[in-house]
């Protein structure tokens, strides 16, 4: 666990970067530290290492307090990832990520048998182990770059913008990945964005901070978004905040699943049967939903063309949120669901979506009001 | 070309040859070697960048010859010692690649040198890790060009006696023959393209890491 407590840091022209931020990173989570630029996040985490030395207060490691280690020393238990990975230009990746390992004695066999597994654990192909850092993508040096905070296996790990200099897709896809490694490791993670949506992803635990190093609100995603604590933090946390929150909560047992007209690709047209509004569910061979298609596209028999691909699916038992979505996307008002495997099950309607919603927010009051 | 002349003094020009390479090479080395502290240190403190580099850089503008002849006043050396030309071109070396290295330097990527950091990597382990080795192109550019201006600069010494190639001007002056003077460029040429050569295959062996267009095209060597 890592506690600031009472930290302040002012720089000697007087700027207040962190103001007098009290805040426990819980053991073997991942605290994300959010806001605005100029906030104080990256200052408030680099003075977890002794970066920066705190103006006054402590930070405190599994109750140690950090101004009384030595600096490298304290930096070598803790594993620190930056944005565009800063990897060692002139080593390879098995020398980057056995660099910490090296420079502490480690036999250099030892170093890069134990940076093969690093590599297989990032989830990236041992063919990569002999390139430089040049030759790789970002996404992949990103990886290198988690794979070389892990080399000496810290119980912490910092990081900073870890996955903001990539694109896209390939940040969706690292965040994911990354969210499965922490289930296998385990580690006390601090991390730093300014990406409210990377931060809901990641944190099992919030900080938004604002403006001059305050603290605004420290929750769970779950809790910011239903119930921020300041006009800030519902700005900042952003409009679809409603939407988001339904991410969750799941659907209750009294959500009807419909049963639905459903065909395979390929079926002849004389053997479809159609919902009375026209529509049928069209599925892969293995019965999984592919899309909606209407009496009046439907040809000789059920082919790709004729599928309406807008509608998403939810599988039962996601939250609330994956079920509106179905339902809104649906070119008929009704979301498809699916088991467990992706197969089809039925369908639910818009309005019954709604009414979970209600349920759920009812149950939630009467939960605050019982506590 | 005059065959009599340069069969009889074979022996002189050979010794002159070596002379001057010493008189090259040594001073080339020492000033690295004392650059490398000054330019990490113009580096590291960027107030410092401006007085270090320009008072090192001040240095150079010294005429050769008046450093050869002052410097035994200053350093109570004998006027006739080769070390005075030794420290002269040391001088000159330091002066250009403190620069050269604390622009090398800067040259790292602030990532890698963050990471480092952040890492657990002590100040000195940094630069002799990660640092220098990221800068050797760099510092290896500059140090070609130091060391093809100072093979020039030590001819400068046949004036105040001190034997090596350029003596072989003074000779051909005297004796109003060309060929001395012809061998002894051709000498000083032949040496510049090896040691040049020789650094920029240094370059190449310790930095396996460049992208190959870089280290063989018109990139940051050229």
């Amino acid at each position: 666990m890592i506690v600031f407590d009472q930290v302040s840091k002012t720089y000697p022209d007087g700027t207040v970067a962190v103001d007098n931020l009290s805040l426990e990173a819980p053991q073997g989570e991942i605290t994300v530290l959010v806001g605005p630029s100029g906030c104080g996040k990256t200052t408030s985490m680099r003075m977890i290492n002794r970066l920066i030395d705190p103006t006054s207060g402590s930070i405190t490691m599994d109750g140690e307090d950090t101004s009384g280690i030595d600096k490298v020393e304290l930096r070598r238990r803790i594993g620190y990832v930056i944005q565009n990975a800063g990897l060692f230009p002139h080593r390879t990746v098995l020398d980057n990520v056995g660099a910490l390992p090296r420079l502490l004695g480690t036999k250099k066999s030892q170093a890069r048998e134990r940076a093969m597994e690093l590599l297989e654990l990032v989830g990236l192909h041992e063919s990569l182990a002999n390139r430089y850092p040049w030759q790789l993508s970002g996404g992949q040096q990103q990886r290198v770059g988690v794979a070389r905070a892990l080399a000496t296996d810290p119980p912490f790990l910092l990081m900073d913008e870890p996955f903001s200099a990539v694109d896209p897709i390939v940040r969706a896809q690292l965040q994911q990945e990354f969210l499965r490694l922490q289930e296998r490791i385990g580690k006390t993670i601090v991390l730093v964005t300014h990406d409210i949506d990377e931060a809901l992803i990641l944190g099992d635990q919030i900080a938004v901070l604002r403006q001059g190093g305050h603290l605004a609100q420290v929750a769970s995603p779950e809790v910011l978004l239903r119930d921020p604590a300041d006009a800030f933090v519902a700005n900042f946390v952003g409009r679809s905040r409603g939407y988001r929150s339904l991410g969750f909560t799941g659907a209750d047992e009294h959500t009807p699943i419909l049963q639905t007209a459903s065909a395979v690709l390929g079926d002849a047209a004389q053997t479809l049967r159609f919902r009375p509004d026209g529509w049928l569910v069209a599925l892969d061979a293995q019965r999984r939903p592919i899309g909606w298609a209407h009496r009046d596209e439907v040809g000789a028999a059920l082919q790709d063309s004729a599928i309406n691909h807008a509608g998403s699916t939810a599988s039962l038992g996601a939250p609330l949120r994956d079920f509106l979505d179905a339902a809104l996307s649906s070119p008929n008002g009704d979301g498809i669901v699916t088991d467990a495997e992706g197969a089809l099950l039925g369908v639910v309607t818009t309005d019954d979506v709604v009414a979970a919603i209600r349920r759920a927010k009812g149950a939630a009051a009467a939960a605050r009001a019982a506590s | 070309m005059n065959l009599t002349w340069l069969s009889s003094n074979l022996s002189w020009i050979l010794e002159l040859t070596l002379a001057h390479l010493w008189l090259t090479l040594i001073p080339t080395v020492v000033g690295l070697a004392l650059a490398l502290p000054l330019g990490w240190w113009a580096h590291q403190v960027p107030r410092l960048y401006g007085l270090i580099v320009g008072t090192s850089g001040l240095f150079y503008t010294i005429p050769s010859l008046a450093f050869f002849v002052l410097l035994p006043g200053v350093i109570g050396t004998r006027i006739l010692d080769p070390i005075n030309v030794v420290i002269a071109l040391t001088i000159y070396t330091l002066a250009l690649m403190v620069r050269v290295v604390a622009d090398g330097l800067a040259a790292v990527p602030r990532e890698t040198v963050e990471a480092a950091e952040a890492m657990g990597y002590r100040a000195f382990q940094r630069f002799t890790r990660v640092q220098l080795p990221v800068a050797v192109p760099v510092i290896l550019a500059g140090l070609r060009v130091a060391v093809v201006s100072n093979i020039s600069i030590v001819t400068m010494a046949a004036i105040i006696g001190v034997q090596q190639l350029g003596s072989l001007f003074t000779q051909g002056y005297s004796l109003g023959l060309m060929t001395p003077i012809l061998t002894g460029i051709i000498l000083c040429l032949l040496i510049a393209v090896v040691l040049d050569l020789l650094i920029l295959g240094l370059s190449r062996t310790l930095t396996p890491w460049r992208p190959a267009a870089v280290r063989s095209g018109k990139g940051v060597l050229a």
